[in-house]
């Protein structure tokens, strides 16, 4: 095979923070190379670099063996390099075929009608199902980006650069992303997937670097690795990925704190509303709430968080008691984004008459407070008063946690809790929430991940269309049908002889998961 | 990609932010005087001689700072809560008719008693013309800019109609006025200028405002309101009951201002006693980034500039719209800096 891309000591400095400091990495043709690290490492630069969003400060790209200087996005196009942001770049607005239209040299002197056929006729040919005169708004995220990576190859990608694109997935589309991506390396072209999951690298690609801080500390062939050893290559010898952050409790739960009867809320996003939800929650409990994206899990929380109206019975046994809730929108919710870290922290706070006295703050003690858990969960900033947009991601996440757990909670709801975070925060995070149900506290965790549910919770609620589809103990053997049951399906108990080890693999690769052992 | 937060938030970058605008402002303002063949720095000297130069200048920049300052409060308190306070106007018409109910039936009551009723009533009538908005606005999603904008024509018109109705004067040889103020109704003033306890009321709201924002809960989660509704709620902050208050603190503050107008500068409630100090208001508001500490000396500036500018008609022949021009050529070029030079989570100073 011949090397497609190589990039060659590429160096990236913004101001006095070093983005890429040397990286190197190559991709053959018909490859898919993973180029794996935490948040910050660099991953993003050096792909935006590559796609001619960036200029390096020095550094070689040589594509096909040629060097090669992209001085805009269009260059890279026009060398067959094509990048898939985080964020989607399609107008909701317009239909699938009118995006298309955009930017495409093809288009011009055609009327609409002839356009639509056009990228029909193209994406059959390329094995994408698109649906070319749906307006971008009404499609799911997963089939949106679709139709981004199909864009791409419609422009004549033959280098495919996706940046997390797996954030935004389910297990199920991403795994169809995958299969996506196979058939697109087999006919002979390369693709770059930049990810912070182990896993996601492990599943679907053929090579793979590991950068951290800004280097490329290691590139290998993906058979020749195992999980465990990316993930310390990632995050350095200090924290090694454990799977498991599960501490044992006692078996038997205390007394119920929280229950649900036959509660019901209106909903947008399942037009059938969600209808007859009933759980509890015990003292040590961990009850994760399952499901693919959109299933009635956000309309659940907000009944129980009192921020949305609701039908039936929700029951607190002390409903005085102090309750953390980690919202999965951190910074549409979570956090006050003009604000500083200090307020941030404080804002759950500031009204508890230790701060105050009578109307007067106390901006003293706040501070302190402040102070005492920027230290206590090692929040990486300048001083307490920097604005928190000015904080990473992880770092808006740990403010959130601090604020939220320093109130020794009784119950704690937290959803998507570690979504989009890199792995030495994601383990903080898991180990926290198990500290405090370890210590009597209940905890509802909502997650896409089913990874963390397996490895954190004692039960799995799993929603399906706005209604529970089961609830499952958590082992190992349940596996397939709290994947089945995600998708609407359900296995019966009795059935379990009938499972054939073909859809105990697809279920597994539905979680996007390698089952945790314990 | 993070702005620096150093550059941003340092006093001379903020400072330079206003400053090199108004720079540019003044000479657009010499280029348009030297385009009608007057000479801009006679101009200019001019301006400042009527505005600050003289105590006359001064004294009528202090007067005019009165309304201009509290509208610009009325703005800038229901700012805070992340609101838009557009019915300034209005709100200084229904302040100035209550002050005038009170003159008129009652005024004849010694002084000490009215005085302190008039400014009750002024205050309550104003809050309440802009608490409907802000009512509107927290149980409703009404937008408070459209009702405090229809609110504005409302109040100017009832005074229209009052004027021309049942409280107009009929000694005024038919002029549109109400009967002048009673001398008990009329608020205590600094020697025989029109200065008059106003001032004091304005200084004493900004220094209290400031004090709210930075030191109490209160002000704490004024803050979380503006900078972010929903955190705002998700913390347990009553968003209802802040939105009304600060709708209801900001229109009691225009309507001081237009008490202070109708008891003191006219005398009596007469249909164009305000040339938009609602709107200067926000000008000011918005120059002076709803902080009040900030907010007074902007008051002056802008007061000083529109009577600098106005004493031009008489000394240099130039019409009274170049006040306007001023005026709009400063606001423009500050935006624009602000605008392109925006930091994006900047919220307002504390």
């Amino acid at each position: 095979m011949t090397v497609r891309v190589r990039l060659n000591a590429i160096e990236k400095r913004y101001g006095p923070v070093v983005a890429n400091d040397g990286v190197s990495c190559e991709a053959d043709a018909g490859e898919i190379h993973a180029i794996l690290g935490e948040n910050g490492a660099g991953k993003t630069t050096l792909m935006r670099i590559l796609a001619g969003l960036e200029r390096p400060d020095s550094g070689a790209i040589e594509i096909d063996g040629k060097a090669t200087t992209f001085r805009n996005p269009k260059d890279a196009m026009r060398a067959g390099i094509g990048m898939v942001h985080q964020h989607l770049s399609l107008i909701p607005a317009l239909t699938v075929a009118e995006n298309l239209a955009l930017g495409s040299q093809d288009y011009s002197g055609r009327n609409p009608t002839a356009w639509v056929r056009i990228v029909r006729e193209r994406a059959n040919a390329l094995g994408f199902d698109i649906r070319a005169e749906a307006p971008v708004w009404q499609l799911s995220m997963g089939e949106r980006q679709r139709v981004e990576v199909f864009r791409l190859l419609f422009h004549g990608a033959r280098i495919l650069v996706l940046d997390e694109p797996t954030s935004i997935l389910s297990p199920l589309e991403a795994e169809q992303l995958f299969s996506q991506l196979r058939q697109f390396a087999s006919r002979g072209n390369t693709v770059f997937l930049v990810t912070h999951k182990v896993k996601h690298a492990k599943a679907v690609a053929d090579r793979v670097t590991v950068l951290r801080r800004g280097r490329s500390v290691a590139t290998a062939d993906i058979h020749g690795v195992s999980e465990s050893e990316l993930a310390e290559l990632m995050v350095g010898k200090s924290g090694v990925f454990q799977n498991g952050a599960r501490i044992p409790r006692s078996e038997v739960a205390g007394g119920v704190l929280l229950r649900l009867e036959n509660v019901g809320v209106k909903s947008i996003a399942c037009p059938s509303g969600v209808n007859d939800v009933s759980l509890q929650v015990r003292e040590g409990d961990v009850l994760g709430i399952a499901g693919v994206s959109s299933s009635g899990q956000d309309e659940i929380v907000a009944a129980i968080t009192g921020t949305a109206p609701h039908s039936g019975t929700i029951t607190w046994s002390q409903p005085d008691a102090p309750r953390a809730f980690i919202p999965s929108d951190r910074t549409g919710v979570g956090v006050a984004l003009s604000l500083s870290v200090k307020d941030n922290l404080s804002l759950r706070n500031y009204g508890r008459t230790e701060f105050r006295s009578g109307p007067i703050l106390n901006t003293k003690r706040l501070g302190d407070a402040a102070r005492e858990l920027i230290a206590q969960y090692a929040i990486q900033t300048d001083t307490p008063d920097a604005p928190i947009a000015t904080l990473s991601g992880g770092n808006i996440q740990k403010v959130i946690l601090a604020r939220e757990l320093s109130r020794e909670p009784q119950m704690i709801i937290a959803e998507n809790p570690t979504a989009g975070l890199d792995l030495a925060t994601t383990i903080l995070i898991q180990k926290e929430l198990s500290k405090h149900a370890a210590r009597g506290a209940g905890v509802i965790l909502v997650s896409e991940d089913l990874d963390e549910l397996l490895a954190l919770c004692d039960r799995i609620i799993v929603m399906h269309d706005g209604h529970v589809a089961g609830t499952f103990a958590v082992s190992e053997d349940e596996l397939p049908r709290i994947a089945a049951a995600m998708t609407g399906i359900t296995i019966p108990h009795g059935a379990r002889q009938m499972e054939t080890s073909e859809n105990r693999s697809a279920a597994r690769a539905t979680s996007g998961a390698h089952v945790v052992s314990r | 990609m993070k702005p620096s937060v150093g550059r941003a938030g340092s006093v001379m970058w903020k400072i330079s932010l206003t400053a090199l605008p108004l720079a540019v402002a003044f000479l657009a303002m010499s280029a348009i005087v030297y385009s009608v063949g007057r000479h801009p720095l006679t101009i200019f000297s001019g301006m400042i001689r009527n505005g600050v130069g003289s105590l006359l200048g001064l004294t009528q920049s202090v007067t005019l700072m009165i309304p201009l300052l509290l509208c610009a409060l009325a703005v800038a308190i229901p700012a805070r809560v992340g609101l838009f306070n557009i019915g300034g106007e209005g709100q200084f018409h229904i302040g100035a008719i209550a002050a005038t109910a009170i003159a008129l039936h009652v005024g004849t009551l010694p002084r000490i008693v009215v005085v302190p009723l008039m400014c009750a009533t002024a205050a309550l009538a104003g809050g309440m013309w802009s608490a409907l908005p802000g009512w509107l606005r927290a149980r409703l999603g009404v937008s408070e800019v459209l009702v405090g904008l229809m609110g504005n024509y409302i109040g100017i018109l009832l005074v229209g109609y009052l004027v021309h109705g049942p409280w107009k004067d009929p000694s005024a040889l038919g002029w549109p006025y109400s009967a002048a103020f009673p001398p008990s109704a009329t608020l205590p003033t600094i020697g025989t200028t029109y200065i008059h306890i106003g001032l004091l009321f304005a200084i004493i709201i900004a220094a209290a405002a400031l004090w709210v924002i930075r030191s109490t809960t209160w002000g704490f989660s004024s803050r979380l309101i503006q900078a972010n509704p929903a955190t705002a709620r998700y913390a347990g902050v009553p968003l209802i009951q802040y939105v009304i208050a600060a709708m209801l603190v900001g229109g009691a503050v225009a309507g001081l201002a237009g008490l202070g107008e109708v008891s003191v500068v006219q005398g009596r409630l007469r249909p164009d006693m305000s040339p938009g100090f609602g709107y200067a208001g926000f000008l000011i508001a918005w120059l002076s980034r709803n902080n009040f500490a900030a907010i007074v000396p902007v008051a002056f500036a802008v007061s000083a500039l529109y009577v600098g500018a106005d004493a031009l008609q008489l000394t240099a022949g130039l019409p009274s719209s170049t006040v306007d021009v001023v005026a709009g050529l400063v606001f423009f070029a500050v935006f624009l800096a602000r605008t392109i030079a925006a930091p994006t989570w900047e919220g307002a100073d504390a």
